[in-house]
């Protein structure tokens, strides 16, 4: 035994690693809060030089510190406008989803037999529907915008919180207190409000912080491919402009700006997921 | 699994049915034949009341017809045919890398664990998978295509080829046009299955009959063998969620990669609005995802004789 | 010259809490054909003593100082090869438990064959014949040969693990509680087919268990361990007719029918020490009715009291009047 708990899972990326990630998230979410205010352009703005001539396609220089588009758009302006989309889509998407999944694995768990049976089937269901076909085809036909597509994340994403939650209440709702709770005539909802969910709530925040990376991701997949409103800036539909207009050739500086910065919100909201998943269930491992 | 493609079939004759208007309809002004029209309202029986129009969908979906493409004016299992084999054609080879990439690197680093190379692999893996898999196509192409000049940038082999499909995979032009979408699919999955896989070694790398082989003075390449041997089998399971995970997030570097597969079937369709081929595209994906969670169940219980299932036992 | 000789052997640890020493000066041998029995209270060393025998300690355990030898040779400084050969050719192991002890994903006749492939070339077939054999040894049906270990019940799982460590004809088994779990009948079972067998294979045995009734009934001599020491080493017999320390003593009382006069179940109340910063003196001080100062301070050597018959008691002298006292459990309960 002891020779297991030794050889089991210690953090394997330091605590520097967290602290590096943390600094990542926190940027994140200060250029959503205030990016689009800072920012030195509107994202549709378009850039000319001294005689009029708009700057399309320029490196990175002054006045255009990350360089313009092909229609003379500046680059930094477009970031600093993409980062608040990316947040508010990550973000809504996670936490609807979050309490769809915590609502229905709660009263899956709570009350077992038939409603338990229904509602699994449901989440089974759930599990069969390809992600990013269904975004697709629901955008498709309701059209797009932020909001649409926040409902269609949320409308898949709840799926695992289900199952997670679920099996969480299945093992707390055999607690002595919640016994002695039923026992002395708490209804059903004030015990799984009141008594269980406080339980069930770090690992629905766990998830929930975890889906914020999902919801990021799927988000810009549909704007790359082109599913995104074209009045709104998003970091997925920078590179889908830059895709489209074949400037992936040349223009790097409009390429890599909003590739990394979505590859670094993903990679910091993993790693500080990790570190807190640690600290909720040291034994708990996700696959 | 039965159970969960009926509801699937359901949900989608919900979101195509009963879209405002006709959608047979909508192709009329687009100028599309009247003959793949009324075709098309014939299998779908769209005049008949709406019950009807369902116990017929479900019917044909379970014989997988979907009618013919108002693009194409072919079945459109023909298409989905086609563009189901390119897609394969790029991802098994990429699956094959992972599989083996993912467990020999995954089950060398749970062996060897604490040393930098361990360390270094498992952060680098890390930032491999949260590139979004459309920036690490583009970065792929920026390198090899544009930059180097080394592969091409787009496309299953030379424009105006237009062969068959195994005329086209075996070609002596395929690897080199494969090669990038391959690779960039390869990198980017072989995170998973390679940490899954050293965690499931570290585990195993503790237990008693490790010890006894040792003890029993077996060679150190045969100790390992028992050792991934077990440790192996969490990573069934993970290899049937990859390859639905794969399969649904193909259009993303099928669009990157001018890689007509059924990936871009579904976005290409909805933009030509031709709704039998979409249908019969996210159809197929789903078979896809939910088939492989029944296949690994099966293969799980092949392997670990522990778990052993019968039949009926089987989840859908 | 003995078949095995421990000299002052040293095990230690490495924890969070910083180093266990896990054996102290651990002096012990084993001649030809003999039954060795080594008890002690859970955690007391005995696994860790059958481990360091093979060599296979846990990646955080090491052999920190003394010797190993076997048939003249020592082992704690033989290479990887060589220490390879070795093994199960002259010195098995029977596991502590056998439960996971045998690969859940292999079939039982696969393992006792590979351990005949390790060492010798014999065609499959033939090995796997032998691994037949060998379970009809052990009194395990020939035909549960392509089972899985989770197939088995306890009982014969363990037969397996027996029957595997058998293979190679070893000159040493280390059996490390080969009984222990399994109901008394399959228990008695058990050994009564290992004394046979090592009376027909002329094996010694290393017999690890915390049962002193087993070591009655099996072993030549006896090794009581309490906290990472021998505290008395001796012949059976007198070791528990007339033990010289009082840990035995106490141990004594806890299995009645050793004695000859029926006395009451007694258990000794405590725990032992730490092994991380343990206390100055006796390691069983704290524990011990007949405590004196200096028990506290001087470390005491392990000397002859008897011919043949060792023990670590500065009181050892005393031993007749202090076995006297414990029989009565009043004297354990003022501790
Ligand atoms: N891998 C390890 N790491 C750290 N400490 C260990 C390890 N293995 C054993 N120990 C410690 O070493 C001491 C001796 O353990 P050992 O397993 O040898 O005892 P034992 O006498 O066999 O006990 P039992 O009767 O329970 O089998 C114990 O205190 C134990 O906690
Ligand atoms: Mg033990």
């Amino acid at each position: 035994m002891t020779r297991r708990v030794l050889a089991g899972s210690r953090a394997l990326v330091g605590d520097p690693l967290t602290a590096v990630a943390s600094v990542g998230l926190a940027v994140f979410v200060l250029l959503a809060v205030f990016g689009p205010s800072l920012a030195p352009h509107k994202p549709f703005e378009t850039l000319s030089d001294a005689g009029g001539l708009p700057l399309r396609l320029k490196a990175p220089g002054p006045g255009h510190w990350l360089g313009t588009t092909t229609r003379g758009h500046d680059v930094l302006s477009q970031m600093m406008h993409g980062a608040r989309i990316a947040f508010i889509v990550g973000v809504m998407s996670a936490v609807v989803a979050g309490l769809i999944g915590a609502a229905i694995g709660l009263l899956s768990g709570y009350y077992g037999r038939t409603v338990d049976q229904v509602l699994m089937r449901l989440t089974d269901v759930a599990f069969g529907i390809p992600t990013l076909p269904f975004a697709l085809i629901v955008v498709g036909i309701l059209g797009p915008g932020v909001l649409n597509t926040i409902a269609v994340i949320a409308a898949i994403l709840w799926r695992t919180q289900a199952r997670v939650i679920r099996s969480q209440v299945l093992t707390i709702k055999e607690r002595a207190y919640i016994r002695a709770a039923r026992i002395a005539g708490a209804g059903h909802g004030r015990i799984m409000l009141l008594h269980i969910g406080p339980n069930i709530l770090p690992f629905l925040l766990l998830y929930l912080a975890l889906s914020v990376a999902q919801s990021v991701l799927l988000e810009a997949g549909l704007s790359f491919l082109g599913f995104s409103d074209p009045r709104v800036i998003t970091w997925g539909g920078m590179l889908n402009a830059a895709f489209e207009a074949g400037a992936v050739r040349t223009a790097w500086w409009w390429v890599l700006p909003p590739g990394l910065a979505l590859s670094v919100v993903v990679v910091s909201s993993f790693v500080v997921v990790r570190q807190f998943e640690e600290a909720v269930n040291p034994r708990l491992r996700t696959v | 699994m039965g159970f969960v493609l009926f509801m699937i079939a359901t949900l989608m004759f919900g979101m195509f049915v009963l879209l405002p208007g006709d959608p047979a309809a909508s192709f009329v002004e687009e100028g599309l034949s009247r003959k793949a029209l009324e075709r098309q309202r014939e299998l779908w029986g769209l005049d008949a009341p709406l019950h009807v129009q369902y116990l017929r969908y479900l019917g044909n979906v379970a014989t997988l017809e979907f009618g013919v493409s108002f693009r194409a004016q072919v079945p459109v299992r023909e298409v989905l045919v086609e563009k189901f084999l390119n897609s394969i054609a790029m991802m098994l080879p990429a699956l094959i890398l992972i599989m083996v990439g993912g467990t020999v690197i995954g089950a060398y680093l749970g062996w060897r664990r604490g040393t930098a190379v361990e360390k270094t692999a498992v952060l680098a893996g890390l930032a491999v998978e949260s590139m979004p898999s459309f920036f690490a196509g583009i970065v792929m192409l920026m390198l090899f295509s544009y930059g180097l000049g080394w592969l091409p940038s787009s496309g299953m082999g030379p424009s105006g080829s237009g062969g068959s499909f195994v005329a086209t995979v075996f070609s002596s032009d395929f690897p080199r046009y494969a090669a990038l979408p391959v690779l960039t699919l390869a990198v980017r999955g072989v995170n998973g299955p390679m940490l899954l896989m050293r965690t499931s070694m570290i585990e195993i790398r503790g237990s008693d009959f490790l010890m006894l082989l040792e003890a029993k003075g077996v060679s150190e390449l045969r100790i390992v063998r028992h050792a991934v041997r077990n440790a192996i089998l969490p990573m069934i399971t993970y290899f049937g969620v990859l390859i639905g995970t794969l399969f649904q997030g193909q259009v993303l570097l099928e669009t990157v990669f001018g890689w007509p597969g059924i990936g871009r079937a579904v976005v290409d369709a909805l933009a030509a609005r031709d709704f039998p081929v979409l249908q019969g595209a996210f159809f197929f994906t789903a078979i896809v995802v939910v088939g492989m969670n029944l296949v690994v169940d099966v293969l799980y219980g092949y392997l670990d004789p522990r778990v052993r299932v019968t039949g009926d036992e089987v989840r859908a | 010259m003995p078949l095995l000789a421990i000299e002052r052997l040293r095990v230690e640890y490495q924890t969070r809490a910083g180093v266990a020493r896990a054996l102290d000066d651990v002096s012990l041998t084993l001649g030809d054909n003999e039954c060795l029995g080594l008890v002690g209270e859970s955690g007391c060393g005995k696994s860790t003593l059958a481990l360091a025998v093979l060599r296979v300690l846990p990646p955080n355990g090491r052999i920190a100082s003394g010797r190993i030898v076997l048939d003249g040779t020592d082992v704690t400084v033989l290479s990887p090869r060589e220490l390879r050969r070795l093994r199960w050719e002259r010195m098995a192991l029977v596991p502590q438990s056998s439960m996971n002890a045998l690969d859940p994903v292999y079939r039982i006749g696969g393992q006792i064959a590979e351990a005949i492939r390790a060492h010798r070339s014999t065609p499959a077939v033939e090995a796997r014949r032998a691994a037949g054999d060998l379970l009809a040894l052990t009194e395990v049906h020939r035909e549960r040969i392509d089972h899985y270990p989770h197939e088995l019940s306890g009982g014969t799982r363990q037969r397996v693990a027996i029957a595997m460590a058998l293979a190679l004809g070893p000159a040493l088994l280390v059996a490390d509680e080969p009984t222990t779990g399994l109901d008394v009948i399959v228990q008695d079972q058990i050994l009564r087919r290992l004394r046979e067998l090592r009376r027909d294979r002329g094996m010694a045995v290393l017999l690890i268990t915390h049962d002193m009734g087993v070591v009655a009934e099996n072993c030549d001599r006896v090794a009581v361990m309490y906290s990472g020491r021998v505290v008395e080493q001796g012949a059976v017999g007198p070791v528990f007719a007339e033990p010289l320390h009082p840990y035995t003593m106490g141990l004594r009382n806890a299995f009645p029918n050793l004695l000859a006069d029926a006395a009451e179940l007694i258990s000794i109340p405590g725990s032992p020490p730490n092994l991380v910063e343990p206390p100055a003196g006796c390691r069983f001080a704290d524990r011990c009715p007949f405590v004196l100062e200096r028990c506290r301070t001087t470390d005491p050597p392990l000397v002859e009291g008897a011919p043949g018959h060792w023990t670590a008691c500065l009181r050892w002298r005393e031993a007749d009047e202090l076995r006297g006292r414990a029989r009565s459990g009043a004297t354990w309960q003022t501790a």
